[in-house]
């Protein structure tokens, strides 16, 4: 409990020092159960929870929220407030949802055990430790922009839209891509942009670049407009490699320096649990 | 029905038998491709041991309830078959709908929910194998007093089983294979003799299950390409559009079009490096949901984005006049290597269906324009005297998909064949060998040895002057020179990789040089990380070690023998004596190593089966019970000719792949030429019953002397035969495996015949130990052949072959 109330001050100090985006929370404030079946319902998807079972995934959040610090700061030292208080403030419960088979699986949010979750047409909701992983690993901050490429479950894009001014992402698979992009409005992450299509151009649109490129990628090489959008001396990009359900995936990041060159460094951190021995010194 | 009354079984007796063994193979067959395209095809393996489970159980419980099964003959021979449709149908529809993942297998706190899904595998193709197993032992016990009759009937049936299903994947989607096969067990049921039962209404019955049974498997059944396959995202894209579908044994080629494909190669990072070139748009062609290439949309290509490609140094040492593609990359590296200056490219394409959108094109993608310099070929990598009449050459190319694309590409990666190619190369030529190290480095360490390895062999005293290597962040290049590396080759590697963000790995940096590591890469093993200071590459020091030959810093856990013509395994780094750590670290195994892993599961489970079988005499009633010493003879001889069977059966199919160079084809051509002439020869045990010794003697001398002979002469015979038009390899592959297929057909016969009058329950077991026998030898075999080659299989097989002479339960007791 005492972790818990620490947490939530530094959370909550960390929110109001770092201008936060306007709708911190959804419908700016508390999340019960009424704004959970009204944000679903505006997202034009079926309800799975009655009110006790979501309850239940309530306190179950309490507790995930203090495994997650606990899990960044064995990683990295420190837990990023930036991404806790991301992680606070988006209801993973609602990202539980399975698009091919139209069931919601909320229920189950917030496992003791995290693991990547099915949500059809071949794409997978990844484990809360491995994406929270990853946002602080993008280091992301307030007035920054980013870019996801594969909107999949929409979870990821929602957590860097909590730190970031604006949040873009792309999805490729027209079904998921479309059913996705009604999610976040209800939720009122309205720095959130979707579009459905080819996510090889990026967004040129967006004339200054993006401080945060996050890749979903197959290919052999990384695609050279994302690079291009890329902000010179600051930008980060980073791309998870390997089949999407083993929970520690490879994580590349790439950097660009100011002379505009790229380098990339393959990150081992989330690929290996604290071991005895010489694995220990893998971070 | 007196068993022993009929003194001669006629062939119209036994024809229902072979045709419920003809559809028994084919739809264990089609079940393998179906698990090849709906998961991937290691766990084709799984259907092997679900089929011999349901065997081997139908074999202990006709063995146990033999007078109740004698009893029910009248009954059960029309019935089973017409159940056996039914079973058929609905375990095709089962298995079509359980909601199997297997990458979820990888994930520790997932994998449970998956061993269920594999257990609703288990109990949907069970009861028809069961089914099967109970007939054929119904078959064995009613004619016993000629049991090399039937059991050459059984043989013949599912060696032309698998020969007909062959046929069939040429013309029929792999999806509706099942449906195809449901009248031939329809057939056997109509033809079946009934004592109980007028023969009109056991056809009406027959062909009323039929409908059913086809209605169901067309329309119930949800058989689909996997979500998680490469195929799926491009094809659920806007606008998406499958233009051509090749439909062959060795795969479901499909043409995509969508707007995710293009031209996939790695490239430098660096933007100035591309001076504004993009990636080519291009076609998607996939193999069983798997992506092979990229195919040019148009005849011509703008290839100015091959200078900022990791593969283009190799055309930039020197001027690539004569050059030898292995793979050409769906034509993009044909395109790549005339824009860089080649005069005759040569390209090897044994797969057939690339081979074909190249010389014809496929869909709308066009044929590669005629060109005079441009030859493409059909030769397989790894007949290299052929391959040297071509030569020598400035640069040979293995391109990245052309490994990716089988395994008997990547026998190309053997210590010999790589030694051939360095000796076809002109002075001062290169040899480019790609590795991908996304994901795991040990493979390109692997080939760090292998390489050096082919230098030697290729009679290079000092390997180090020899070999560049150099790397992006994904991808691993090994060049080979047939001369020393130059000082200007190096300084043009350096500036190659410099202007593009890529690594030099090896040479190392002269003395009181420090170069800048662009793609930092932790290595990565199962037991061992270390945090390296920034600036440092590891995969240096490994490929210091590796070219030197020493013993590797940092994956000294892997298996790290280089792959050679007889264990030709690129693959296969996995220690399987410390499985323990392996499963500890699950999710960091590679998809290709799976299959050696599943291996060993079906090994571990057709061991329990096994022992269950082979032990089930002990549960007998006394009196019936067989003497300990036949028991126990009894058992190693069937038990060792289900296992030398098996071991010498995939020691051909290996050999026949790579002949091919076509698995799906091999294993259909092998099995059926295998058990129809084992049919052959278990007719030939029926005419000799009376002097099995002498005559299992002859066999076991026969099989004994082929073991010997192929040992020595088999490889040089494929090798120097390899480019022999399609159908003259095949003929050679069947004058090859005549003789010892038709003398392992002879034991069995020769051993069952044995059991009669109170002994007739054991025929049953006999041949359900033998069954259950086969489920151990196919991983024992794969394992062994990754672990020691080859040509072990041969020398276990002979060993085994050589126990049963000394084993044969022929003290026979006279019928009563």
């Amino acid at each position: 409990m005492v972790s818990l109330t620490r947490r939530t001050l530094i959370a909550q100090g960390a929110a109001a020092a770092l201008a936060a985006p306007a709708l911190a929370q959804p419908y700016g404030g508390g999340w019960d159960y009424d704004q959970y079946v009204a944000a679903m319902r505006a997202s034009e998807r079926r309800i799975g929870m009655n009110k006790a079972t979501f309850d239940g995934v309530m306190r179950r959040r309490d507790q995930a929220l203090r495994i997650v610090e606990n899990y960044l700061r064995g990683k990295f030292r420190e837990a990023d407030p930036h991404s806790l208080r991301a992680y606070a403030e988006v209801p993973r419960e609602y990202f539980h949802y399975n698009y091919a088979g139209a069931f919601d699986f909320g229920a189950s949010a917030y496992e003791g055990n995290a693991h990547p979750w099915a949500i059809g047409y071949g794409s997978a909701l990844s484990d809360y430790l491995g994406q929270m992983y990853m946002t602080q690993l993008s280091r992301p901050q307030p007035g920054e922009n980013a870019l996801e490429i594969g909107t999949g479950s929409g979870y990821q894009i929602s957590i860097l839209s909590r730190v970031c001014a604006k949040a873009y992402s792309i999805e490729i698979i027209e079904p998921l891509g479309r059913a996705v992009a009604k999610i976040f409005k209800p939720l009122g992450f309205d720095n959130v942009i979707t579009k459905v299509g080819d996510d090889y151009f990026g967004w040129p649109e967006e004339k200054e670049g993006f401080d945060i490129i996050m890749v979903t990628c197959v290919a052999q090489h990384v695609p050279p407009p994302l690079l291009a959008q890329l902000k010179p001396g600051t930008g980060r990009l980073i791309i998870p490699v390997g089949q999407p359900f083993r929970r520690e995936q490879v994580l590349y990041v790439y950097t660009k320096d100011k002379d505009g060159k790229i380098h990339s460094r393959r990150d081992v951190g989330v690929y290996f649990i604290p071991m005895t021995g010489r694995i220990s010194q893998g971070r | 029905m007196a068993t022993d009354a009929i003194k001669d079984v006629p062939a119209a007796r036994l024809v229902p038998l072979f045709l419920v063994c003809l559809a028994s193979i084919a739809y264990e067959i089609a079940l393998t491709r179906f698990f090849a395209i709906a998961s991937w095809s290691e766990y084709g393996y799984w259907v092997i041991s679900m089929t011999m489970a349901g065997l081997a159980a139908s074999g202990v419980v006709a063995s146990l309830f033999s007078r109740l099964l004698i009893r029910s003959l009248p009954v059960l021979l029309p019935s089973l078959p017409i159940l056996m449709l039914l079973a058929a149908s609905l375990g095709w529809v089962w298995v079509t709908v359980v909601p199997f993942n297997p990458l979820e297998l990888q994930n520790k706190q997932l994998w449970y929910d998956q061993l269920l899904n594999i257990a609703q595998y288990y109990a949907a193709i069970f009861p028809f194998f069961f089914m099967v197993g109970l007939y054929l032992s119904a078959y064995f016990v009613h004619y016993s007093h000629r049991i090399g009759r039937v059991y050459a009937f059984d043989l013949a049936g599912a060696g032309l089983g698998a020969a007909l299903l062959l046929a069939l994947m040429f013309v029929v989607h792999p999806f509706w294979l099942v449906p195809c096969l449901l009248p031939v067990l329809a057939l056997a049921a109509c033809l079946e003799m009934s004592s109980v039962w007028p023969r009109s209404r056991v056809r009406i019955a027959a062909l009323a299950t039929l409908v059913v049974s086809v209605v169901a498997a067309l329309f119930l059944g949800q058989a689909r390409i996997n979500e998680y396959k490469e195929v799926f995202a491009p094809m659920n894209t806007q606008d998406a559009r499958v233009l051509a579908t090749v439909t062959s044994p060795k795969g479901l080629y499909q043409l995509l079009d969508n707007f995710t494909e293009r031209l996939d190669t790695d490239i430098s990072n660096n933007p100035d490096v591309m001076a504004g070139a993009t990636m080519p748009r291009a076609y998607g062609l996939y193999a069983d949901g798997n992506r092979l290439a990229a195919l040019p949309r148009t005849t011509d290509v703008d290839t100015r984005y091959f200078a900022a490609a990791l593969d283009a140094l190799p055309y930039r040492l020197r001027p690539p006049e004569r050059t030898l593609l292995l793979g050409a990359a769906g034509g993009f590296r044909i395109h790549e290597a005339l824009r860089a200056g080649a005069t005759r490219v040569v390209t090897l394409e044994p797969d057939d269906a690339l081979r074909r959108a190249l010389l014809r094109g496929i869909g709308p993608a066009p044929a590669f324009p005629a060109d005079q310099r441009v030859t493409i070929r059909d030769t397989s990598p790894l007949a290299t005297r052929v391959v040297a009449r071509d030569g020598p050459f400035d640069v040979i190319d293995i391109t990245r998909e052309f490994l990716g694309q089988s395994d008997t590409n990547r026998a190309a990666l053997s210590v010999e064949v790589l030694g051939d190619y360095v000796g076809m190369l002109k002075p001062g030529g290169t040899l480019s060998i790609p590795v991908s190290i996304r994901e795991f480095t040990v493979y390109a360490v692997k080939m760090f040895g292998t390489a050096r390895e082919g230098l030697r062999r290729a009679g290079i005293a000092e390997p180090d002057k020899h070999i560049v290597i150099y790397r992006s962040a994904w991808n691993v290049r090994i060049l080979l020179s047939a001369t020393p590396w130059t000082p200007e080759a190096i300084a043009e590697l350096e500036k190659f990789c410099d202007e593009r963000s890529f690594d030099v790995v090896f040479p190392p940096a002269r003395q009181g040089v420090k170069r800048t590591v662009f793609n930092e890469l932790p290595v990565v093993s199962f037991d061992v990380t270390q945090a390296q200071p920034p600036g440092s590459d590891p995969l240096s020091e490994e490929a210091n070690a590796g070219v030197a030959g020493q013993a590797s810093p940092y994956h000294a856990f892997f298996k790290l023998e280089p792959p050679s013509i007889d264990r030709p395994y690129f693959h296969a780094v996995l220690p399987l004596t410390r499985v323990e750590t392996i499963l500890d670290r699950i999710e960091l195994v590679p998809r290709e190593e799976l299959v050696y892993l599943i291996n060993l599961a079906v090994l571990a489970q057709a061991l329990v089966i096994a022992t269950l079988v082979l032990l089930m005499p002990l549960m007998t009633r006394r009196g019936t019970a067989l003497p300990i010493g036949r028991f126990a003879k009894s058992a190693v001889y069937f038990a060792g000719l289900g296992l030398g069977f098996l071991t010498l059966e995939i020691y051909l199919i290996e050999k026949a792949s790579q002949y091919l160079h076509d698995r799906v084809f091999a294993f259909g051509l092998v099995l059926a030429m295998m058990l129809v002439c084992s049919g052959a020869g278990s007719l030939l045990a029926e005419r000799v019953r009376d002097r099995p010794r002498t005559w299992l003697g002859v066999a076991v001398l026969t099989v004994l002397v082929w073991c010997g002979v192929a040992f020595i002469w088999l490889d040089p015979l494929l090798i120097a035969t390899a480019t022999e038009p399609f159908a003259v390899k095949i003929a050679i592959l069947v004058a090859v495996a005549l003789p010892v297929s038709v003398a392992l057909g002879m034991p069995m016969a020769l051993g069952l015949s044995q059991f009669q009058g109170v002994r007739l329950a054991f025929l049953p077991w006999a041949w359900a130990v033998n069954g259950a026998c086969s489920i151990i030898s196919t991983p024992l075999a794969n394992l062994l052949a990754v672990s020691v080659g080859l040509k072990s299989l041969l020398l276990l097989g002979a060993a085994l072959y050589a126990i049963v002479v000394f084993t044969l339960p022929a003290d026979r007791v006279a019928a009563k």
